[in-house]
């Protein structure tokens, strides 16, 4: 019953929010990394730093980068400003931003997927 | 403390050139001070540095909290002009640190520089239309040929700059987009 709703674009998130799916996704994999990194309260440059090393070096943001991804993500209700101190910002994932990122990565893990098993027969028939 | 001032002109899509001149100015000694919109540079003397600058483009992002994560980040604010934002950092050993780091906030400079060309020119169209009239119809009727000549030539060649300016930017934003890699 629930995997006939999932198909539909507008799914009810949990929090009973109507989510257009579309309007969000996919992520680039720098705002998938802005929105990992706020799974709790910080402030832009610990953002910054947490991307890189969780990134494990891929994705370096800048500061100006990241400015605007802030921006943007605050107005479309994905993250939400938790505080300000000495004119530092504090952002944190909304009940919304939790859901689109759990649907991104629910369509990550179908391409890992699919790219391994792609690889696993192309493998099978170089040995062949 | 010692200063010099330099003339150097740089279109303003030319970010790339005016950041490697600057760093090799600071290398050489000479750190930015300030710039004016006669691109005029004013340089003080002290001891060479390998600083990386960047420059950045908004007339209204002059807000505190943007600062001070450019300042969080290890960046200072060099100097200033007519919305030109001059930022330094000390190179670390083999990398670039960048202010941006996608196409789309890499281009975001040079699409306000064209909007507000844009405004400014649209702002001039009242006054554009009027000179193209005959010059009886100006508010100041007794104009000899000369001073018409004068003023209907200064006008075409702003207008020839501000052309240049947007194709420039036009140029700029494209090959930004093109190296990396999208339409």
């Amino acid at each position: 019953m629930s995997n006939l709703d999932i198909s539909n674009n507008d799914v009810k998130g949990g929090a009973g929010l109507d989510i257009n799916y579309a309007k969000y996704l996919p992520l680039s994999e720098a705002t998938f990394y802005v929105m990992l990194a706020l799974d709790g309260p910080l402030h832009g440059y610990a953002v910054m730093q947490k991307v890189e090393t969780i990134s494990e070096g891929n994705v370096v943001i800048g500061p100006g980068t990241l400015y605007g991804a802030f921006t943007t993500l605050e107005k479309q209700g994905l993250i939400e400003k938790v505080s300000e101190e000495d004119r530092r910002k504090t952002y944190a994932l909304t009940a919304k931003g939790r859901i689109v990122l759990a649907e991104h990565v629910r369509r990550l893990a179908i391409m890992v997927r699919n790219g391994q098993s792609a690889l696993n027969y192309l493998q099978k028939e170089d040995a062949a | 403390v010692s200063t010099t001032t330099t003339f150097k002109f740089f279109w303003p899509d030319q970010d790339a050139e005016q950041e490697q001149w600057l760093r090799e100015q600071a290398r050489r000694g000479l750190h930015l001070k300030s710039v004016n919109i006669l691109s005029l540079w004013t340089f003080v003397h002290d001891s060479p540095a390998d600083d990386v600058y960047r420059v950045d483009f908004n007339a209204q992002r002059n807000n505190s909290d943007f600062h001070q994560l450019m300042r969080d980040a290890g960046w200072t604010y060099a100097a200033s002009c007519t919305g030109w934002q001059y930022w330094r950092k000390a190179a670390a050993k083999g990398e670039s640190p960048e202010i941006f780091t996608d196409s789309e906030s890499k281009t975001g400079k040079f699409r306000r520089l064209l909007l507000l060309l844009g405004g400014g020119l649209a702002a001039q169209i009242p006054m554009l239309v009027r000179l193209a009239r005959s010059p009886e119809e100006l508010s100041t009727p007794h104009i000899s040929l000369v001073e018409e000549v004068v003023i209907k030539s200064s006008v075409a060649l702003l207008l020839v700059v501000y052309l240049i300016f947007a194709a420039r930017l036009i140029h700029r934003i494209r090959r930004t987009r093109n190296a990396h890699g999208e339409s």
